[in-house]
């Protein structure tokens, strides 16, 4: 296979790497990657590091998640890029290089699940796995024009994946259409008894429905209609509209706390994420991407208040969300403040203000995974000259609502996935 | 709070965190610690010290 936008770190070749698969599974005749922190025995899981592949520490078994795709007949094609240790938003890897965007190999695929995503939106495979700690899933998926899903916070198994920060990691996957992302979500539910994190939650199937359920839609105010370029605005009103013809009541919802929320996750991310490679960071700091190790070393250096305040914050927004959900059924916002920007943009000009990328394209999806509810960025087929995708937030553990929402605004032709095919 | 601190702070920050990174790590570590200094301070805009934020560690 050519890889034209280097969205992989290796590429397997058919054959005896392809244990485990089960070839007449539910997903026989499809195709995966896995983002490079997602354990596949034999081969080092590099997340995104020099560390990583200088330590040289093979994975006995594959991640869970990986095992599940294949025994239900999807062969994994390989690893893919990613921002290094999962700490960003671009996939500008200094180690394995920058992640190009299919749509515009001058721009950006987003990150840190960048290389699952633009495998996904250039036709390579039909899946992707990848994970999600402040956005790292719905951002790419929103530059690169594909379904991203971010399930409920212990939905899916995290063993065998690396690690960025436990309070807020998430699995989840890329498809080019919704039946594709029911189909895979399905195949990878279930308990497991590798990972101690995990809900206890039995397999709940997505039935796609024949006619679109009449939801009560709230649109996001406040945090979340500031800050965003005109495209966000554009997909916004276009999804809101679609679900409206499509019968959905739409009103104006207000989650108070998210503003908040979002700085919680911040502060989380920078000192859990030092804590876990304090060791390296005492050792060896300059293996690690000068980005990410300045930030991980200013979050060891915080108070641990701060810390216990983020989890009282977490908390308090979390009840907030709950109350919100009396009210609505699906809930949305932007998924991302504007599309894909060229490849070592430092910054973003939103509304009239320079801002940095890598701290700001997450920022709508960053309170949602910090209060760990089910999220799915879907790409709007609006007037833009880019894809980007539009955020939807159901209640925790109603996955299977969003990916019916989903299939419908995909029938009806409102989301859909542009440019290759398969 | 504008999170800002100069040099020696930042000495007093890494001696007593057991760190020593080389010097072309501390302007980033500045930046970074002003920019976590501020979101800190907005977190705290909500906090309930009171709140608990305890999660179910199952048997």
């Amino acid at each position: 296979m050519i890889d034209p936008f280097n969205a992989f770190t290796t590429l397997l070749p058919e054959g005896p790497l392809t244990n485990g698969l089960t070839p007449d599974g539910p997903l026989a005749g499809t195709s995966f990657a896995a983002k490079d922190l997602f354990d596949v025995a034999g081969h080092v899981t590099l997340a995104g590091s020099k560390i990583n592949a200088d330590d040289g520490k093979v994975a006995a078994q594959d991640a869970t998640l990986v095992a599940r795709l294949k025994a239900a007949g999807c062969r994994l094609v390989g690893m893919t890029n990613m921002d290094e240790y999962a700490y960003g938003f671009a996939t500008e890897n200094s180690h394995y290089g920058t992640t190009r965007n299919p749509h515009d190999p001058s721009r950006i695929a987003g990150g840190s699940s960048g290389g699952s995503a633009a495998a996904v939106a250039a036709g390579l495979v039909d899946i992707a796995l990848g994970s999600d700690t402040n956005g790292s899933i719905r951002v790419p998926a929103s530059l690169c024009g594909v379904y991203g899903l971010k399930p409920t916070f212990g939905r899916l198994s995290r063993a065998g994946v690396y690690p960025f920060v436990h309070s807020l990691d998430h699995a989840g996957l890329f498809a080019r259409t919704p039946a594709m992302l029911a189909a895979a979500y399905d195949a990878l539910q279930g308990p497991d008894p590798r990972d101690p994190a995990q809900g206890q939650r039995p397999v709940e199937p997505v039935a796609l429905t024949p006619d679109m359920p009449p939801l009560r839609v709230g649109v996001l105010g406040g945090f979340f209609a500031t800050g965003a370029a005109p495209e966000a605005h554009t997909a916004l009103a276009h999804v809101g509209d679609g679900l409206a013809g499509l019968g959905c009541s739409i009103a104006p919802a207000l989650l108070t706390g998210a503003s908040q929320a979002r700085s919680a996750a911040f502060c989380m991310t920078a000192m859990e994420g030092g804590s876990l490679h304090r060791a390296d960071l005492m050792t060896r700091p300059m293996d690690f991407d000068p980005a990410v190790r300045d930030r991980m070393l200013a979050g060891l250096l915080m108070p641990a208040d701060l810390l216990l305040a983020a989890r009282r914050v977490r908390r308090i927004v979390a009840d907030q969300a709950r109350a919100l959900f009396a009210d609505f059924d699906l809930l949305l916002s932007p998924a991302t403040p504007c599309s894909a920007p060229r490849i070592g943009e430092a910054t973003i000009e939103i509304e009239g203000q320079q801002v940095p990328v890598r701290a700001n394209l997450g920022m709508f999806c960053q309170p949602i995974s910090f209060i760990g509810l089910p999220a799915i960025s879907v790409p709007a087929l609006a007037d833009t000259p880019l894809p980007i995708g539009v955020q939807m937030i159901a209640p925790a553990w109603a996955e299977a609502r969003l990916i019916d929402a989903a299939h419908h605004l995909h029938r009806a032709g409102i989301t859909g996935t542009t440019g290759p095919t398969p | 709070m504008s999170g800002d601190i100069d040099g020696a702070t930042l000495d007093v920050l890494l001696r007593a965190a057991g760190l020593a990174p080389p010097e072309e790590c501390r302007a980033g570590i500045m930046a970074n610690l002003a920019l976590l200094a501020r979101h800190g301070a907005h977190l705290r805009e909500i906090d309930d010290p009171i709140a608990d934020p305890a999660e179910l560690i199952a048997p």
